[in-house]
């Protein structure tokens, strides 16, 4: 009886929702159960650095929030229940502010305004909240909270980013719970801040367990909070199985795409699971899988396929993944009933472990794994211990190359980076050859395994929320106010020259630039809620322009205060001349240097 | 003690007996073949089984003392300079710079280690000049001072920063001092995306020697560099050793000048820029050496040594382009070491040994150091190479002078592997005050070569042509990674004069050919105390020039030497080719080439028609820092085995099924191989050898078949290539 109801409203969220991504219409509140007059649609907001739970919003549509005023506000939750899911949203909180995300109304992530927090609580931005036992004495009431890996919160008036994966709870037909709810993950601002997480009942304030799906439901009772593109996807409870699977074991001698007719076959042969160890190498070697499996439902489906090494996945006659390296991913049509595949594995060399990874989710299959377990194990391309930087006392300097992601979703190595440690959790990277402050960060230091393990490739890679400022000349000399900032450093008119640290560790860096010589010390202050950076100057700087800042939508939100596309805010002090431009499709925050023999300014982030 | 003595006395004994046998021999030509063999052996045996413990040995006059590195810090060795108050300071991959205080360890107290800098990005070099560190990151020289005074650097200047393209090859190393205070930096070549095997130079000044004025100026000094690891000053001569690889038949020790080529032509890139001294073009180099680009569009074709065609060594450019410089000394590969690192002249004034003035050559992946004398003829640095100190604890990479004359050696192995098996570590070479029996010198004669002992020798055996061979050869330039042994031949010794105060023995040779590398084997030579053997008994003379002046007018007329099998000690050079040697020098060459892919009983490339299928197939790789990717394979005994070997490293390497508890020995063995050791696959004559792959060049493969052993055991596989055969293993389980 309870099953046929699961089944009746599994099927019946299926026909509602259907199964791809949903975006939620913030044009007005149909998406939510009717609930207090706190919760609006807005179209724009900003929060108040100074002020304690203060947003102030423009009219239009797109972002809900949360305005409680000096009244205990109402929470607020969707019409839509719901039990495998994976969410994805954007949030800002106000100073001082506290919210909280409750998955199915049971499972709370709490929001919370964390900036500058160093050693995050379960009760700090992106903790899974603790659980609540009134039955036993205060003081031990609350168990199984559970911390952030590291705090990557951003200030107030800053739009953050949340993308969970949850999964539901499991009962049998008797109602008995059979596997505990989960989170697969939760990243906060693109940081991986809890894997794998299971959680062994609700957490305080949640409703009770059950096989039934739940609402999402929003904390509203603690300040004001809002939020925006709000995306998420339900899954059903289907599984998939791969079927008369077989393999074939070719020698190859290229990382071409292979001609199957020309290469030598080794073995072929059944295969009980999807998985590289049917060859005991790590050499050269290709594996070619075919099989068959069931779709249960029509709909798309959408397979990842993470290969060490070189793979393609064909699904019935299309080539889904076309032969390529690495993680790639797509979906395809499939209607209901059977269909083939087929599956290539190719490795050129043992520079890596072999690992072979086939994920699908569908319309009744949330994520599911196709290949064993053994097939596929951390640690990418590295096949070491992780090697990590920590923090010291003191601010920790270390060189390295570094992966830039540029916008156009390629990367750019940075050659000469100098990244810059600091114990309160704000670090950044310096690029020399640029006098360009590229990135800047909050969380862990660095993953130093790419540099230092086996021969390594010299990269690091930061670990924690990550700002991406640019690799582009920061203080450069044009010809006149109005031209066009350069996006390369002229080589004959800038010389880099080290740096020299203070006696509090911080470096100050060093550069020539025409005849003006720089001295530029970036750090950390305000316990880690800003970076400073104090640019000094000797010698002629005319026509010598420093660009602070750039963006699509830069506006001075208080005196001195700029907030750059509500990603981060830059803080002029009185008396400094901004020149705020429009220039080649973008704004710009300029200072003529020639006109101070110092200029120190804040990032706040 | 005495009992010690007493064995020696009894050895000496034994070797005077053995050498007179070896005399003896030559006398009893008419005895039956068969017979004479055995005796033979049977004295071979008895000479070395029994004695064996009592030969000298490298420990007997240098020993190791090893360092104690305090826990956590991961000492990387990139460079090691000693300071004026002898304090020895090490620069490391983790990008640190370590002062450690009290490294002699006097009053028994371990050193200290104080850090000095750290931040700074994979260091390799380290030079202390007017109270300031110099170190070379990967992108920056960079000079490291305390100004404040309180042990830890606070300024990092940037002498000099040059650009790179973020490759994890582009290594830099440096800087060495020179006199004037200018420094010298060298830059690795990166490697190509899809041509992974080809070293290119893809910014300035990547594969180039760098000179930079302390005022940060720099003047691009000379290309041709792949992997410019060791550098460094002989009488303000600046010299590099580079390592075998692509265009690099083999490691070598060159002496570098403004506007020299030495070989790799990835750095010919920049070379028409203005501000370049080099004046060879790529097309220079590419029209007379193919350098087998993959056409455009075509699949990707690595390119592999060709056997059956005509040698072209490098000289033979260079005599068409005169900026090209040959090494002065060649580092025969796997003889000489396998990766060439830091040199470094012998300054210590007798402190260290009998080899003031001398030069001394790091191997990272042999974990040895090498020797060098180096003499100029005609104007040109040559000399010859001596194998001189294994057994350090890891890869060999930078070594300093301590204050006493003993010296600092700074190690790692960072991904490569080395034969010392430690991943990192910092050691200390002592001279025990005893005199080895070396070959001190070898020096060029019009007619043959010096070689000067550094004690008198036993004048019988030293004056004995038997107790010698010469062979000569060279290496191919070609864009394949490294070269075999090419256009080897026999020098015939047609006479010896030694001095009479036995310190040098003159051979008068034949067949000196002008560019090549020549081998002096002295195996049979003994000293007049004691008879010992040479220490170590191969000099490898590379003959840039062959010096004018008188001939030697020998005593007495040439005798015609005796063929290489009768000589005292087992002679690799082969016979047969002596007499045609002098007419038909191609053919003989192209005879003597071995046949690397012929099928053998030990090494069948095909499947016996017999067997119709196999029963097992196995595929078997490498994996980087001298690992199988297999630690064991298990196969049922007597069955068919298909067999095949994938080498995905960027050395060489190949596999050896030997029997249970063998492995340590075929590994010597193919060690003793000496220069025929690559023609021989490094597969040394032993019945241990059960099965063999050939030797098998980075990306290639070879597939054998055999019968699994029939009696069920632990067999071990293991790579023979030299350096390998102590970390490179697994086990065939045979059940």
């Amino acid at each position: 009886m309870i099953r046929k109801i699961v089944i009746g409203i599994v099927s019946m969220m299926l026909c509602l929702y259907g199964t791809a991504q949903e975006k939620v219409d913030l044009s007005d509140l149909s998406f939510f159960q009717s609930t207090g007059d706190n919760w609006k649609i807005v179209g724009s907001l900003k929060a108040d650095l100074e002020e304690n739970k203060t947003l102030k919003t423009k009219k239009g549509t797109g972002v809900l929030v949360n305005l409680p005023g000096k009244k205990h506000g109402s929470n607020i939750e969707s019409k839509m229940l719901h039990g495998d899911m994976d969410l994805e949203l954007e949030f800002m909180m106000a100073k001082g502010s506290n919210s909280g995300i409750y998955l199915q109304a049971r499972y709370e992530v709490q929001l919370l305004d964390s900036w500058g927090v160093t050693l995050p609580k379960f009760g700090d931005c992106g903790g899974v909240y603790e659980r609540w036992d009134e039955s036993k004495p205060d003081g031990q009431k609350g168990f199984e909270g559970y911390a952030p890996r590291m705090n990557v919160c951003k200030a107030p008036g800053l739009w953050q980013h949340l993308k969970i994966k949850f999964r539901a709870a499991t009962f049998n037909d008797f109602g008995e719970k059979v596997s505990n709810a989960r989170f697969v993950s939760i990243h906060l601002n693109g940081q991986l801040i809890h894997e794998n997480l299971e959680l062994t009942g609700p957490t305080r304030g949640g409703r009770p367990e059950s096989d039934e799906p739940g609402p999402l439901f929003i904390q509203g009772d603690h300040g004001p909070v809002a939020f925006r593109n709000i995306n998420y996807k339900i899954y059903g409870k289907g599984k998939m199985q791969l079927k008369n699977l077989r393999y074939e074991h070719y020698e190859t001698t290229t990382d071409a795409f292979p001609d199957f007719k020309k290469l030598k076959l080794v073995r072929k042969d059944k295969a009980n699971h999807l998985t590289h160890k049917v060859t005991q190498s790590n050499g050269r070697f290709a594996l070619r899988f075919k099989g068959d499996f069931e779709a249960k439902e029509a709909g798309d489906y959408f397979f990842d396929m993470d290969a060490r090494g070189w793979a393609y996945l064909k699904i019935d006659d299309k080539d889904l993944l076309p032969y390529g390296a690495w993680r790639q991913a797509d979906s395809i049509y499939l209607k209901k009933g059977k269909h083939s595949f087929e599956l290539l594995y190719l490795k050129t060399g043992p520079w890596f472990p072999n690992g072979l990874g086939l994920y699908v989710s569908g319309p009744d299959i949330s994520n599911q794994a196709l290949h064993a377990p053994s097939s596929l194990s951390g640690g990418g391309r590295n096949s070491g211990a992780p090697i990590l930087l920590g923090y010291e006392a003191k601010p920790t300097v270390m060189r390295s190359f570094r992966d830039f992601p540029m916008p156009d979703g390629k990367k750019h190595r940075i050659t000469h980076a100098i990244s810059v440690g600091s114990a309160d959790r704000l670090n950044y990277t310096f690029d020399p050859k640029s006098a360009a402050l590229a990135q800047i960060w909050r969380g862990d230091f660095l993953d130093a395994t790419p540099m230092w393990s086996g021969r390594g490739d010299g990269s690091s890679i930061p670990l924690g929320a990550v700002l991406n400022l640019g690799i582009y000349p920061e203080i450069v000399k044009l010809d006149q106010v109005n031209a066009e900032w350069p996006m390369e450093v002229a080589e004959s008119s800038y010389r880099y020259k080290g740096y020299q640290l203070d006696t509090d560790g911080w470096p100050t860096f060093q550069y020539h630039i025409h005849e003006a010589k720089i001295h530029d010390q970036i750090k950390s202050v305000q316990a880690g809620k800003q970076i400073q950076r104090k640019l000094k100057r000797e010698g002629n700087a005319s026509g010598i322009y420093i660009k602070l800042a750039q963006g699509q939508n830069i506006e001075e939100q208080a005196k001195g205060l700029y907030s750059i596309d509500q990603q981060y805010f830059i803080q002029v002090p009185e008396g400094i001349d901004v020149i705020s431009r429009e220039s080649a499709g973008r704004q710009e925050l300029l200072v003529d240097f020639s006109k101070y023999n110092e200029l120190t300014y804040q990032l706040l982030w | 003690m005495i009992k010690k003595d007493y064995a020696r006395a009894k050895r000496f004994h034994l070797c005077r007996n053995f050498s007179a046998f070896c005399r003896l021999q030559k006398n009893f030509k008419q005895m039956n073949h068969l017979l004479y063999s055995i005796v033979f052996l049977f004295v071979v045996q008895f000479a070395f089984g029994q004695e064996k413990d009592f030969l000298p040995v490298e420990s007997d006059y240098y020993d190791m003392v090893t360092v104690p590195i305090p826990e956590g810090i991961v000492l990387e060795g990139g460079g090691v300079v000693t300071m004026p108050n002898g304090n020895v300071a090490v620069s490391t991959r983790r990008g640190e710079v370590w002062v450690v205080e009290n490294p002699y360890m006097e009053n028994g107290a371990s050193p200290r280690f104080r850090k000095f800098a750290s931040g700074l990005h994979e260091i390799l070099g380290l030079a202390y000049r007017d109270g300031a560190f110099y170190c070379a990151q990967r992108g920056e020289l960079t000079k490291l001072v305390d100004s404040n005074g309180d042990g830890y650097a606070d300024v990092y200047e940037a002498v000099y920063d040059w650009p790179l393209s973020g490759h994890y090859h582009e290594y830099s190393f440096g800087p060495k001092v020179a006199e004037d205070g200018s420094m010298y930096v060298t830059g690795n070549v990166a490697f190509g995306d899809q041509e992974w095997w080809r070293g290119e130079s893809r910014v300035p000044w990547r594969g180039w020697t760098m000179k930079i004025s302390p005022d940060g100026k720099m003047e691009p000094y000379a290309t041709g560099m792949r992997s410019p690891c060791g550098i460094g000053f002989v009488d303000g001569a600046f010299f590099y050793a580079d390592n075998q690889g692509d265009w690099m038949g083999s490691g070598g020790l060159v002496h570098v000048e403004k506007g020299d080529f030495t070989g790799h032509p990835a750095g010919l890139k920049w070379a028409e820029r203005p501000d370049s001294p080099v004046k060879i073009t790529e097309n220079d180099i590419y029209y007379r050496a193919n350098p087998r680009f993959t056409p455009k569009g075509q699949p990707l074709v690595k390119p592999e040594n060709i056997e059956d065609e005509e040698p072209l060594p490098l000289f033979k450019l260079a005599k068409e382009l005169p900026s090209i410089k040959l090494p002065a000394v060649w580092l025969p590969h796997g003889i000489l070491g396998i990766s060439t690192s830091e040199i470094i002249v012998d300054e210590t004034k007798g402190a260290f040994g009998p080899f003031d003035g001398q030069m001394l050559i790091g191997d990272q992946g042999q974990s040895k150091i090498v020797r060098v004398f180096l003499e100029k003829v005609n104007g040109v640095y040559q000399g010859a190479a001596f194998n001189f100190r294994e057994g350090f604890q890891s890869g060999v990479l930078r070594m300093s002078w301590g204050k006493d004359g003993s010296l600092f050696v700074g190690q790692t192995n960072r991904g490569w592997g080395s034969t010392g098996k430690d991943p990192y570590g910092l050691q200390r070479l002592i001279w025990t005050g005893k005199m080895p029996f070396e070959m001190k010198a070898v020096r060029a004669m019009p007619d043959g070569f010096e070689i000067e002992f550094t004690q008198p020798v036993d004048k019988n055996t030293a004056k004995d042509i038997a107790s010698y061979s010469v062979t000569g050869f060279t290496y191919k330039y070609h864009p394949v990674y490294g070269s075999p042994v090419a256009n080897q031949e026999n020098c015939p010794i047609k006479g010896i004069v030694v001095s009479d105060d036995g310190l040098k023995a003159r051979l008068v040779v034949d067949n000196l050919r002008q560019f090549y590398v020549h081998e002096l084997k002295a195996d049979g030579v003994q000293s007049y105390n004691g008879n010992m053997p040479l220490l170590h008994n191969a000099a490898y003379y590379t003959l840039n020039e062959i010096p004018k002046g008188e001939k030697l007018k020998l005593p007495e007329p040439p005798k015609v030497e005796k063929p290489a099998h009768q000589h005292a000690m087992p002679n690799p050079a082969p016979a047969k080719k002596e007499k045609k040697a002098t007419k038909k020098k191609a053919t003989t060459a192209k005879k003597a080439k071995p046949k690397a892919s012929k099928s053998t009983a030990k090494r069948q490339t095909k499947m016996p028609s017999s067997w119709g299928k196999a029963d097992q197939t196995i595929v078997i790789s490498t994996i980087p820092g001298l690992k199988y990717d297999q630690k064991t394979l298990r196969v049922k005994a007597g069955s068919k085995l298909k067999f095949t070997f994938y080498n995905n490293d960027d050395m060489p390497h190949n596999i050896v099924i030997v029997k249970p508890g063998t492995a340590d020995g075929v590994g010597q063995a193919a060690l003793g191989l000496g220069l025929q050791g690559a023609a021989m696959n490094y597969i040394p004559k032993s019945s241990n050898v059960l099965f063999h792959s050939k030797l098998v060049g980075p990306g290639a493969s070879d597939t054998i078949y055999f019968l699994a052993p029939s009696k069920p055991g632990a067999y071990t596989y293991v790579c023979t290539f030299p350096g390998h055969a102590a970390a490179m293993r697994g086990t065939l389980i045979v059940q």
